[in-house]
């Protein structure tokens, strides 16, 4: 022991130096100074190598679907297009001022990549991580976009990203009148305004996590909300649904004795006009949201989260589960289109 | 401020801690010890044979030990010794336990059923409550739950079984309990003999609420019980509120039978208000019971399939909760 002690002192001391370093002021906090020079290029070479190492691991999904390039388009001229530009528009002002600029993505990046550093983030940089960890499919649909951007001309951008309507409203990304764009997008319009205000609320503040619509509602008023719903949300329901005789039963008699009750009998037309209609509404919407309260349960938020958490959550999420793979898709089917 | 806190402690944690299980004893509606069955009888008769019987052997033990410490030491024979072990080391357990046994096998249920049952009642244990249908004559099923009703002196055959996880059906004042197991059907039969309400629960662990998953059990005269089961079986007619229930989903799990909800999920609840408990003895039918239980019912009972109504506007919930305390 004794013949250790002076190794333990200098180990101890070597420790308080490390941690006397910050405290002496000397690390330089301004952007400009670390932007050229050693610092710099040691913090891109540690964070090329960190994506690089993390993402080895990452199961790349099949990204060829139009209807995801379309939901990344939409986001990235909502929220990245103003600082790393677009097919449209040179990045905005406010991105050149900062230090490391953002890169213009004009090359080509491995998908797994893209993954790790859209949904994580780079430190010291201005690029933060995804909203919410809860949404790695709204990951992999900016994914989709951004595979294809580098070789994409303006006029293609424009159609992907805002489809004739602003850029930026509701409508570039939901459609002119909120039919979702040929299924790429939940449809609004067969929702009631009610219905539309919960949820834009909920994503405002937060409860109800998704990085595109959380983006997206940050800064309505109450007021927008309200004149948002109403312009798009209607109260006239859809002829009913028609698809797969698995997802008709499921919708209609529920699954007893898994304690599945009938879908119809808060989501048809008898239900309240503040319980979302499902029928002709986007089928990977559908998809995505039962997936989303099978794994989260509550946690997916919106107004009446906790009803569909105990209707369909798993108790483990490796299963058993209350609704099959199988049953997912026989619903996404029956109501969806 | 400590002391203060050392107090509470002992008043909120130690005191009860000692004096339930005590207090447990005198209550009279959940015992084995105030027999109201026959098998109950015969078990408590059992009981206190055994506690008797008990009682002397171990005077008797401890009378040797004492005499053995205290006693004069005399040396005894060894003749004396061997007869000694002989009879109080292999005789008197062997007679002892025999008696016994005959006894506890004397009690065994009757396995050849040979008489038909007086009334037959499908019982579905879920994770946690109690799911009961009545076999009228026709053989029809009169569905409701978490409440029984029996007719004193006439035996009922329970239909037992579960859709999950292994419960177990038990009666203390009326008789033995029953396992309830998923994929299988056991039979089991009690004959209350006093009327009074009792109380039923189970008893075999079957996850977080498996203490709140208890029935009121009402033993009424052979006559009160006809009119009882007549009052069950009728339907009620669709009242103010029963738009409400429907549209906020309620019937997609729950039915009130002779409306449109008709949900076979959650608790039938077509004579709700009638009962004397809801949630499967967890709560008490009034309008702040609902009230709360409708806000937030895993905050009563962990881990129930029934979600929050919290969403509901408050007189929306107030609207519902009036019509559920008129479903008697």
């Amino acid at each position: 022991m004794k013949r250790l002690a002076p190794f333990l002192a200098s180990a101890a001391a070597g420790a308080l130096l490390l941690l006397a370093i910050p405290l002496t002021g000397l690390l330089d906090h301004a952007v400009h100074s670390a932007g050229k020079g050693v610092v710099n290029w040691y913090n891109q070479l540690a964070a090329r190598q960190s994506i690089a190492l993390r993402s080895a691991m990452i199961a790349v999904p099949d990204l060829d679907d139009p209807k995801m390039v379309l939901r990344g388009a939409g986001h990235f001229q909502l929220v990245c297009a103003a600082c790393h530009g677009s097919p449209e528009a040179p990045p905005a002002q406010l991105a050149r001022d900062l230090s490391p600029a953002p890169p213009q993505l004009t090359s080509w990046r491995p998908d797994a990549r893209l993954f790790q550093t859209v949904k994580y983030g780079i430190r010291h940089t201005a690029m933060p991580a995804w909203p919410t960890d809860m949404r790695d499919d709204e990951v992999w649909d900016m994914v989709a976009f951004l595979r294809r951007l580098p070789t994409m001309d303006a006029e293609t951008y424009a159609m992907l990203a805002h489809g004739g309507a602003e850029p930026g409203s509701c409508a570039s990304c939901h459609g002119q009148d909120g039919e979702g764009r040929g299924g790429a997008f939940p449809r609004l319009d067969i929702q009631s305004p009610q219905y539309l205000a919960d949820a834009l609320l909920a994503f405002r503040d937060g409860s109800r996590p998704s990085g595109t619509m959380m983006s997206a509602a940050r800064q309505l008023t109450d007021e927008e909300i309200a004149e948002f719903a109403d312009l798009y949300g209607h109260t006239a329901s859809l002829p009913p649904p028609d698809g797969s005789d698995l997802g008709r039963t499921i919708a209609l008699e529920g699954i007893v004795s898994r304690d599945v009750p009938a879908c119809e009998k808060c989501h048809g037309p008898i239900a309240r006009t503040d319980f979302p209609r499902l029928s002709g509404q986007s089928a990977d919407y559908l998809r995505r949201q039962l997936h989303l309260f099978q794994k989260y349960g509550a946690e997916r938020g919106g107004q009446h989260a906790d009803i569909m958490a105990k209707v369909i959550e798993d108790a483990l999420e490796e299963g058993p589960h209350r609704l099959e793979p199988e049953a997912i898709e026989a619903l996404a089917d029956y109501y969806g289109h | 401020m400590q002391q203060g806190q050392r107090r509470s402690f002992l008043v909120y944690r130690f005191v009860p801690l000692v004096c339930v299980p005590v207090l447990a004893g005198c209550v009279s509606e959940q015992s084995m010890l105030h027999p109201a069955g026959e098998d109950a009888a015969a078990i408590a008769n059992l009981f206190w044979v055994m506690a008797a019987g008990t009682v002397v052997i171990w005077l008797i033990v401890m009378g040797i030990t004492v005499y053995a410490v205290l006693g004069k030491k005399r040396p005894k024979t060894e003749r004396f010794a061997d007869r000694f072990i002989l009879v109080g080391g292999v005789a008197f357990p062997t007679i002892t336990l025999a008696a016994l046994l005959i006894f506890g096998l004397a009690l065994l249920p009757d396995w050849v059923r040979s008489h038909r049952p007086d009334l037959r009642v499908h019982i579905t244990a879920e994770q946690y409550w109690w799911r009961v249908a009545y076999e009228m004559p026709d053989g029809s099923l009169i569905n409701t739950a978490n409440e029984l009703h029996l007719p004193a002196s006439q035996t009922a055959e329970f239909v037992l079984t579960s859709t999950d996880v292994i419960h177990s059906f038990w009666i203390p004042n009326l008789g033995g309990k029953m396992d309830v197991i998923p994929g299988r059907t056991n039979l089991w039969r009690l004959k209350p003999t006093d009327t009074g309400v009792y109380r039923g629960v189970c008893a075999e662990f079957c996850g977080p609420s498996h203490a709140l998953m208890a029935f009121p059990v009402v033993v009424h005269e052979p006559a009160g019980f006809e009119t009882w089961l007549a009052g069950e079986a009728a339907d009620v007619e669709e009242r103010e509120g029963h738009a409400l229930f429907v549209s906020a989903g309620c019937g997609a799990c729950h039915a009130v039978r002779g409306t449109s909800a008709d949900g076979a999920i959650g608790p039938d609840l077509t004579h709700f208000a009638g009962r004397r408990t809801m949630a499967a003895g967890t709560l008490p039918i009034t309008a702040d019971g609902l009230q709360s239980w409708l806000i937030d019912p895993s905050h009563h009972k962990p881990d129930v399939r029934m979600p929050a109504y919290a969403s509901l506007e408050a007189t929306e919930r107030d609207a519902l909760i009036a019509y559920l305390l008129d479903l008697k």
